[in-house]
């Protein structure tokens, strides 16, 4: 499907380009990548569920990413960094399971 | 979670302000998408698609590309740890053997001086019982060696490896045996010194050795082998080479020579009156 080609295509790209992440970028790509996990696993669902829709992703993976690592930028600034990543990690990796568990289910017993 | 709370499904609820866990679940496919089904659909929508699939998939490779190129810095840095490490106990050994060396030169000056007066030389002669009572002089004679090692082929059996404790049972059962003085692998026992475990590696005096372990035992050598072959440490040793096939030979040795032990540190002194 379109979806995937683009992914596969995403992919592709970043490793044709090999950007170099800016120092100051560094310390939130793997938060975001989490939360960027947690978007697309969503997006997997909705589209096995039917209800998949471009727009609500896109704004579902910027908000999330972009969420995720303000949350983490404000706990460094006020000094509970790595507290408030744990449970930025701890809300999308419920969130992840719980989108996976439900894919499982639909591709397995549906 | 507006919507579920005006769907009226935790009105009342008891425990309606613990549903922390319920709602991350129940919120993980996000509602947007219910709500904007069937909106469009098209060739537009499929490009639009392709389109925002590949932010995330640039992301993810970026992601991985960046772990990646971190990786060789890690193990650098690794290495130059170990390197900084092996350098440093060099260095320490190198102390050790300099600071052995001027004990020895102290030594032999004390020994010069007090040989001057009556008082000096009953002094030194304190001096003397005191070392050698408290481990901190070279010590030479006859006496036993005893040499333990894992079994050759130990595997997974956890007993047949020669541990911390074995050690200890053993260096007291020489004791009791009639020993004097105890090495082990050229580490003098004093009364202080700890044998240990730490990891895989026996330590004594904080020091890692590595099997096999030679136990030097100066005293009486018959004495001292037939003492320990009674003993409770002589038989648990021999229990453990029978059964486990750990290497446990005792032999007698001449013309032993322990190193002194290290640890004497100078708490108090005194000048003398004149």
């Amino acid at each position: 499907m379109i979806a995937v080609i683009g992914l596969a295509a995403g992919v592709v790209l970043g490793l044709i380009l090999h950007p170099d992440v800016p120092l100051w970028l560094q310390p939130y790509l793997p938060i975001a990548i989490v939360a960027a996990l947690d978007a697309l696993f969503g997006a997997f669902r909705a589209r096995l569920e039917g209800t998949f829709d471009e727009k609500v992703f896109a704004v579902s993976f910027v908000s999330n990413t972009v969420i995720a690592a303000v949350i983490v930028l404000l706990g460094d600034l006020i000094g509970v960094g790595s507290q408030l990543s744990t449970a930025v990690v701890v809300v999308l990796g419920i969130r992840i399971f719980a989108n996976v568990a439900a894919i499982r289910r639909k591709l397995f017993h549906a | 979670m507006n919507d579920l709370h005006s769907a009226g499904m935790y009105r009342g609820r008891p425990d309606a302000s613990m549903s922390l866990l319920d709602d991350i679940t129940a919120t993980a496919l996000d509602p947007a998408y219910a709500k904007a089904k069937g909106s469009r659909r098209g060739a537009r929508t499929g490009l639009a698609t392709f389109v925002v699939l590949l932010v995330p998939g640039l992301l993810l490779a970026i992601a991985v590309v960046h772990a990646q190129r971190g990786a060789p810095a890690l193990s650098r840095q690794h290495e130059r740890l170990v390197s900084t490490i092996r350098d440093r106990e060099h260095a320490a050994d190198q102390l050790r053997r300099q600071a052995a060396a001027l004990r020895r030169d102290v030594g032999t000056l004390r020994r010069e001086r007090l040989a001057h007066s009556r008082r000096g030389r009953a002094a030194e002669r304190d001096l003397t019982t005191a070392a050698n009572g408290s481990a901190l002089a070279v010590t030479t004679g006859d006496g036993v060696r005893v040499t333990v090692d894992d079994a050759p082929a130990h595997g997974t059996e956890p007993r047949a490896r020669v541990y911390d404790r074995d050690l200890q049972t053993l260096v007291n059962g020489l004791w009791s045996a009639g020993a004097t003085a105890i090495a082990i692998n050229g580490q003098r026992i004093t009364s202080t010194t700890a044998i240990r475990e730490a990891g895989s590696s026996i330590l004594v005096d904080f020091r890692p050795l590595s099997p096999p372990y030679r136990l030097d035992a100066v005293g009486d050598p018959d004495g001292i082998q037939a003492r320990l072959a009674d003993s409770t440490a002589g038989r648990r040793m021999n229990t453990l080479a029978n059964t486990f096939g750990i290497r446990y030979d005792i032999n007698a040795a001449d013309d032993l020579r322990l190193p002194a032990g290290t640890g004497g540190t100078l708490r108090y002194a005194r000048t003398a009156a004149r």
